[in-house]
């Protein structure tokens, strides 16, 4: 995996899995703004630019997280890929299709491949379906196309018993699939969403907030769980969540949103120890840490307010709150010039886009 | 919680509002005077709240005692359900009696009992010696009122004021909750606010009374780490400047290890474990917090697997006997089946486990059991061909 604006195709890195050249997913210069309409006849005014010019790879068996405060555009990254969501320009080009050009039937054939959880547990189940239905919608949707050949159609035994399987698959009783799911908890909902994600042998998967709705000890489950299947299916993450630690954690590379743009791309323990983005310092020392012995001076950014994405500031989006731009005197180009993303040195996976990242020492 | 803290022992009087010893003021050892620790604001002795419903009574919070002092945070950690809310809500009588039952215990707020009060003589209590803060500040302001006349009638409320002065009063407030533009702000709607500036209204709203106790549920989770971190520390400013004292509810040992002085560690509505905050990370002396920090992914350094503490929290109507912690405790032998008291295992450290002094001897306690070990190691998803 990689990212830069001008070259996303570059490097397919090595990788302890076995990957061919191709990566599985290549995303290049993704964008959707969302039209901002007064009244309901009036003509669009303004935009929302929730996405802007993201581009990254994703190799089979890995997984990339992707974090930023709240409304900087993770979820409609992970909806626009999909296809859930018009995107307004790019390309997403999964095992050399581009996604976003398909037909619909076409599309269809390939839903089964990308599957997404959702961050909310109950809300994403519905209350009147028992959990072997929810479980078994991808096979009324699409057939069974798990064996490579002509869908099959799964009846009776044959499919209670398949979704018997998957439900052990994630460590729930087969016969749960008998029950409703007010009748489990969140991490078992979570469970079960995962099951029917898997359902139709998916390789991509975006999991939107997994464990943000769930306890310490069963976040704790889940994440195990997505880490034993990736391991044993070969699956792709895009593992999108603003817990950083989950994410340090499952992670290989890691990229960081602030209002729509990518700011700071690395493989994992590069980005945590050493970033170069003072967004990225602004967020990583915000996080209090499990230890009372470490309680730390904390790198803060100013202004109160995430400028809203409608009205994003000109140069460097970061530039109001930025304060490494407060440090250096405001230099000039940090409000009228756009950074790039660009490698921290020639050749690096470790992109940034800050005019002055050389300079991030200075924030002590 | 002052009668079980060993800090009480210091020089006299040399204490600060935020109940620390003034270092370069303490007496020479020989000049220490063991002092009577100082009442705590509040004490909680023995709370039981059930809930009486169709399918049985839920014992939501049963036998939970602890105390904050002035000027110190108390942090009450555990999984949903355990009974932090529940706690909460009936220290300041919030539930709505019946379906729930106060049925034991004292709450005593500087001293006085609160158990007993009529709902007209809590009226005064709440937003006067103690005031609470919500999880989800979009739900507690209305949202057809501005900042300014919310805040201003929490202030009407407990003092007569001119309509000038409520509105001077209403911007210091947000001006001492760091609100950009205070004077903006106060004809703005909820709407109009960003999540955590409503969660600043909220806490400006606490303190226009100046109380005693703040209870805050859950302030932070609703938030972004960035504006976590700014609540978290006006938290404690407030606690530093006006000795507040602070019930800090939250399942995020992060927020925990980083303001809460003491901790109280709940599971299934008892008193797991309870000790000052440093103690408790160093050594936790019950299986269950073991179990908490062990399966905590951590942003500072990467390991290999998370442990996992097997199973799902029990039902409040169906709370194993003995130790609630048994049927997913690797130590569990037959014992446990009688419940273990809390009991001091090191100086104001207390622990509820049979096994609590093993544990203070370095007994170690493994997780091993996992949910995903299930997990077919052989490639290929459940399928026909598979
Ligand atoms: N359907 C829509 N119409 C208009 N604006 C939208 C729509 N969906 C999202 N947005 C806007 O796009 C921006 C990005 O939203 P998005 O949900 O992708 O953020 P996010 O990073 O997932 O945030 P969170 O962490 O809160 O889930 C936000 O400003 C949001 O208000
Ligand atoms: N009105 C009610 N009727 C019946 N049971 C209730 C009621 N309110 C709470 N309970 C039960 O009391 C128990 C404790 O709930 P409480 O809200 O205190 O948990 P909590 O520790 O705050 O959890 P969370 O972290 O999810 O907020 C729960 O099992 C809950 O189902
Ligand atoms: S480009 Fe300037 S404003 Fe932007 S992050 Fe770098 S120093 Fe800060
Ligand atoms: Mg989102
Ligand atoms: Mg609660």
């Amino acid at each position: 995996m990689s990212a830069s604006t001008s070259a996303p195709t570059s490097h397919a890195k090595k990788s302890d899995t076995a990957t061919t050249d191709m990566p599985l997913l290549n995303v290049a210069g993704l964008s959707k703004f969302f039209p901002v309409r007064r009244g309901i006849f009036a003509r669009v005014k303004q935009w929302v630019r929730a996405v802007d010019d993201v581009s990254f790879t994703l190799g089979k068996g890995e997984t990339l997280g992707l974090v930023g405060e709240s409304g900087c555009g993770k979820t409609t990254v992970g909806r626009t890929i999909l296809r859930l969501t018009r995107a307004t320009a790019g390309q997403v080009m999964f095992e050399g299709e581009d996604i976003l050009q398909l037909p619909r039937s076409r599309l269809h054939e390939l839903r089964p491949k990308m599957q997404i959880i959702f961050q909310d547990p109950y809300g994403s189940l519905n209350p009147r379906m028992t959990v072997g239905n929810a479980v078994a919608e991808p096979f009324r949707i699409h057939g069974d196309v798990t064996s490579g050949g002509e869908p099959v159609r799964l009846t009776g035994v044959q499919l209670r018993e398949r979704v018997g399987r998957l439900l052990e698959q994630v460590g729930m009783p087969a016969d749960a699939q008998y029950r409703y799911p007010h009748e489990f908890s969140g991490g078992q909902r979570q469970r079960i969403g995962i099951a029917r994600a898997l359902a139709l042998k998916p390789k991509f998967i975006v999991c939107d907030e997994p464990t943000s709705a769930l306890d310490v000890s069963v976040r704790a489950q889940v994440i195990n769980l997505l880490q034993d299947l990736q391991k044993a299916y070969g699956l792709s993450y895009l593992m999108i969540s603003h817990d950083l630690a989950a994410v340090r954690h499952i992670s290989r590379q890691v990229a960081v949103m602030y209002l729509g743009r990518i700011v700071e791309q690395a493989p994992t323990t590069e980005l945590y120890d050493r970033p170069r983005h003072p967004y990225t310092r602004v967020l990583l020392s915000a996080i209090p840490l499990p230890d009372p012995t470490k309680r730390r001076a904390r790198v803060t950014a100013a202004d109160d307010e995430i400028p809203s994405p409608i009205n994003v500031p000109t140069g460097c989006a970061f530039h109001p709150r930025c304060p490494l731009y407060a440090l250096l005197g405001k230099p000039e180009r940090c409000h009228t010039e756009l950074p790039a993303l660009s490698p921290v040195a020639p050749g690096s996976q470790h992109v940034v886009r800050c005019h002055y990242h050389e300079e991030i020492g200075k924030l002590g | 919680m002052a009668p079980y803290n060993p800090k009480a022992k210091t020089a006299i009087g040399l204490r600060l509002a935020a109940g620390r010893p003034v270092a370069a003021f303490t007496w020479p050892p020989f000049a220490e005077v063991e002092t009577l620790p100082e009442a705590p604001v509040l004490e909680v002795r023995d709370l039981r709240t059930y809930f009486h419903t169709e399918r049985g009574t839920a014992r939501a919070v049963d036998g939970v005692s602890f105390s904050v002092g002035r000027g110190r945070t108390l942090a009450v950690v555990g999984e949903s359900g355990c009974g932090k809310t529940v706690t909460a809500l009936s220290i300041l009588k919030l539930l709505n009696m019946p379906p729930a039952e106060i049925v034991s215990g004292q709450i005593l707020l500087d001293g006085r009992d609160l158990v007993p009060l009529t709902p007209k003589e809590m009226q005064p209590v709440r937003g006067g010696q103690a005031a609470m803060i919500f999880q989800e500040p979009a739900t507690s302001l209305n949202p057809v009122f501005t900042v300014g006349d919310q805040i201003g009638e929490a202030i009407r409320m407990h003092r007569r004021i001119s309509k000038q002065d409520e509105r001077a009063e209403v911007i210091r407030l947000l001006r001492e909750v760091r609100m950009s533009e205070p004077e903006r702000r106060v004809d703005q709607y909820p709407h109009e606010l960003s999540g955590g500036m409503k969660q600043r209204a909220m806490i400006a709203m606490a303190l226009s009374c100046n109380p005693k106790l703040i209870i805050a549920d859950e302030p932070t989770t609703a938030l972004d780490v960035t504006m976590q971190a700014r609540i978290l520390e006006l938290l404690r400013q407030m606690r530093e400047t006006h000795g507040t004292a602070v019930l800090l509810i939250t399942h995020d040992l992060g927020v925990v290890a980083e303001t809460a002085d003491d901790v109280v560690v709940m599971y299934a509505g008892r008193v797991a474990e309870q000790a000052d905050v440093r103690s408790l990370f160093a050594k936790p002396l019950h299986p269950y917090s073991i179990g908490l920090f062990k399966s905590l992914p951590r942003v500072d350094r990467s390991e290999e697997r998370l442990q996992e503490i097997p199973g799902n929290v029990p039902s409040p109507t169906k709370f194993p006997s003995g130790c609630r912690f048994r049927t997913r405790c690797p130590l569990a032998v037959a014992k446990c089946s009688e419940e273990p008291p809390l009991v001091e295992v090191e100086p104001g450290h207390r622990s509820a486990c049979w096994f609590a002094a093993d544990l203070a001897a370095g007994r170690e306690v493994n997780f091993t059991a996992s949910v995903s070990s299930q997990v077919p190691k052989a490639a290929g998803l459940a399928g026909g061909a598979a």
